[in-house]
């Protein structure tokens, strides 16, 4: 009897929360993935294991910049066949691919090793060693392919994308690839839909990539518009870019979001949406050319964009549809194994009636203690933005935000996290700022699939403090 | 090892808070928005300006119409007037009433008044508050008149 209850409690305690997340819920993004990753090759990719760079830099495709998972190498959204691979192999709590070596004794009580992924033997995949061993292979590795995800591949490996075999069955290099991205949420009393996705990736050749993402946002009633709030479907992304080529390069250009700091997925942080970059908004998105390079370690991101007046829904298709204001946005620094540290800064130019100026900067970083320490599975990360805005009267003012938070990561798949928010949206006016409290518990059983369970209590700075609960569930593929 | 942990997590939390009080201590002026761009809202806004507000920070709980002009802080009454506005027999005690009219704001000012000014505790739980331009707006509105306009 005595052995059984644990199992029962963690049964009924995961069913719980998943007909609340059912009946509800959101989810996921992933700076703090990217920030983990280092910890161990095996995450990304199947063997082998040995770390050993290309001499040249501009060959190097390892590194921890968004591009590493996404299709967008800004962040965001779909994922590449490295992302996949990363959730199906390392983010569950049952893995679905092989289970990155260091994880094998890392499962949670009864959650052990029946999976298939720590089989202990000698049956794990192994990809190609090298792009020539890749493009030697390639008519056996492609025949291993089993992805209803994707469809078609190229004839051949390219030497600076992603290679067949590398990431077990996932199709590494699809011709069209299809996602979808579902978010419930349930904030009492409230159960929404929070967001639908679906993205849609063409790469009919090499270097030309087309990635067009269809979505909409959610409210109590479900996707029908309401009053001043457009909740059709929309282009959130909508893009044609040239890349795979040296140092990891890239230009794009269409609809975007601007690449600015931590791309967190909590669209409610101050330092997203104070500052005009709330993934949930589409007023947020911006047209333009963006382009960047991540040789490695470094990285970099610039963007030349126009954008609709601050709080207009631009057209739901019409990608130009834009205003007389045009802005700038840069985003650079190193990302290396086990820290990062990053500076950004974004520039917006129009008039008054179109929502004014702004200069906004920030700093940002992330340390990860758990490559050094298997026994300190903690990832720490912070986000700092502060600078000018004009108020709708044209007087000029400024403002501030701060984000940080450490996650612990005591089992696959259950992630405890803590985070602190904090804002003074104008540094001139007493009593305006509030700070926000978070603790969660996010859950990832299978892949594709994270609940996410948030006590959230904020604090403004005259009046009382109240406190929420806030549960989502991520679908996603 | 236990303690090298215990030490890294000691030392995490530390510079974590120590940062986190520094860089929040930065924030916070002195002026109220009144005092420091007096024209930044209408003298005199009208309902027009009001009723954004309410619909993006309220509507979307307080659904429903207790227009109903008791002003009488009576939570029962009005849950049993907004029960019959919903074609419903009653409506569950302690929900509060509905505000998609200007008639029914103004029915229900002393809650709203107290939600937004004294207590600062709407929206509810940890959703942000109305900023400092929104608060100012409802302030000019009520105070603009003895009676808020819905004109």
């Amino acid at each position: 009897m005595k052995p059984d209850m644990p199992r029962m409690l963690s049964t009924i305690w995961l069913a719980s929360i998943m007909v609340m997340a059912g009946l509800a819920s959101e989810a996921a993004a992933t700076p703090m993935y990217a920030a983990r990753s280092a910890r161990t090759c095996d995450n990304c990719h199947v063997g082998p294991n040995e770390w050993v760079d290309p001499v040249q830099v501009s060959l190097r495709k390892c590194n921890m910049s968004c591009q590493s998972c996404h299709v967008d190498p800004a962040g965001g959204g779909i994922r590449n066949a490295s992302g996949r691979f990363f959730g199906e192999s390392t983010l569950p709590m049952i893995a679905t691919s092989p289970r990155p070596t260091d994880d094998w004794d890392r499962n949670a009580p009864f959650f052990g090793r029946r999976d298939r992924a720590t089989s202990y033997n000698d049956s794990l995949p192994e990809g190609p060693t090298s792009y020539e061993d890749a493009a030697l292979r390639f008519a056996a590795l492609e025949q291993a392919i089993k992805d209803g995800w994707t469809r078609g591949s190229h004839a051949a490996p390219e030497r600076y994308g992603l290679l067949q075999g590398r990431y077990d069955k996932l199709n590494a290099d699809p011709v069209v690839r299809v996602g979808a991205d579902v978010r419930l949420a349930m904030l009492s009393p409230l159960y929404f839909p929070m967001q639908v996705d679906v993205p849609v990736v063409v790469h009919p050749t090499h270097h030309l990539t087309f990635l067009v993402n269809t979505g909409a946002r959610g409210r109590p009633s479900g996707y029908s518009d309401s009053f001043q709030r457009d909740n059709s479907l929309y282009f959130r992304e909508a893009f044609v870019m040239l890349h795979e080529a040296p140092n990891q390069a890239y230009i794009k250009a269409g609809r975007f979001v601007p690449s600015f700091g931590l791309r967190l997925d909590d669209h409610t942080s101050q330092i997203r949406r104070s500052f005009e970059l709330d993934g949930g908004l589409p007023e947020s998105r911006v047209s333009g050319v963006e382009i960047g390079a991540m040789p490695n370690y470094p990285f970099v991101n610039l963007a030349w964009f126009r954008m609709a007046a601050r709080d207009r829904v631009p057209d739901s298709w019409n990608i130009t549809d834009v205003d007389g204001g045009w802005g700038t946005a840069v985003n650079a620094g190193w990302r290396d194994l086990s820290w990062s540290l990053g500076a950004s800064a974004m520039l917006r130019r129009r008039p008054v009636a179109e929502g004014g100026d702004t200069s906004t900067y920030g700093v940002y970083g992330v340390l990860n203690p758990w490559r050094n320490r298997r026994n300190l599975p903690l990832t720490y990360q912070f986000e700092y933005d502060w600078g000018s805005l004009q108020r709708s009267s044209g007087a000029r003012t400024d403002q501030a935000a701060l984000y940080h938070e450490l996650n612990y990561v005591p089992y696959n798949g259950i992630i405890a996290l803590l985070a602190h928010d904090w804002s003074d949206p104008d540094t001139q006016i007493i009593d305006d700022e509030a700070h926000r409290l978070q603790v969660g518990l996010q859950v990832t059983p299978i892949s594709a699939v994270t609940l996410d369970a948030r006590f959230r209590v904020l604090k403004p700075a005259s009046g009382k403090t109240d406190s929420d609960v806030f549960v989502q569930m991520h679908l996603y593929r | 090892m236990k303690a090298e942990k215990a030490r890294v997590m000691r030392h995490i939390c530390t510079s974590t808070m120590v940062i986190a009080v520094v860089l929040t201590a930065c924030g916070s002026g002195d002026l109220t928005l009144n005092q420091a761009d007096p024209d930044i809202v209408a003298q005199k806004p009208t309902w027009a300006h009001v009723e954004p507000i309410i619909q993006r920070e309220c509507v979307p709980c307080h659904t429903g119409r207790d227009e109903t002009p008791n002003n009488d802080d009576n939570e029962g009454d009005d849950d049993l007037r907004l029960g019959d506005a919903r074609n419903k027999p009653t409506a569950p005690m302690g929900e509060d009433p509905g505000l998609e009219s200007c008639l029914s704001v103004v029915a229900n000012l002393e809650d709203v008044i107290e939600s937004i000014f004294e207590k600062n505790d709407m929206p509810p739980g940890a959703w942000p508050r109305l900023d400092s331009k929104e608060q100012l707006t409802i302030r000019r509105w009520i105070d603009a008149n003895p009676v808020p306009s819905c004109e």
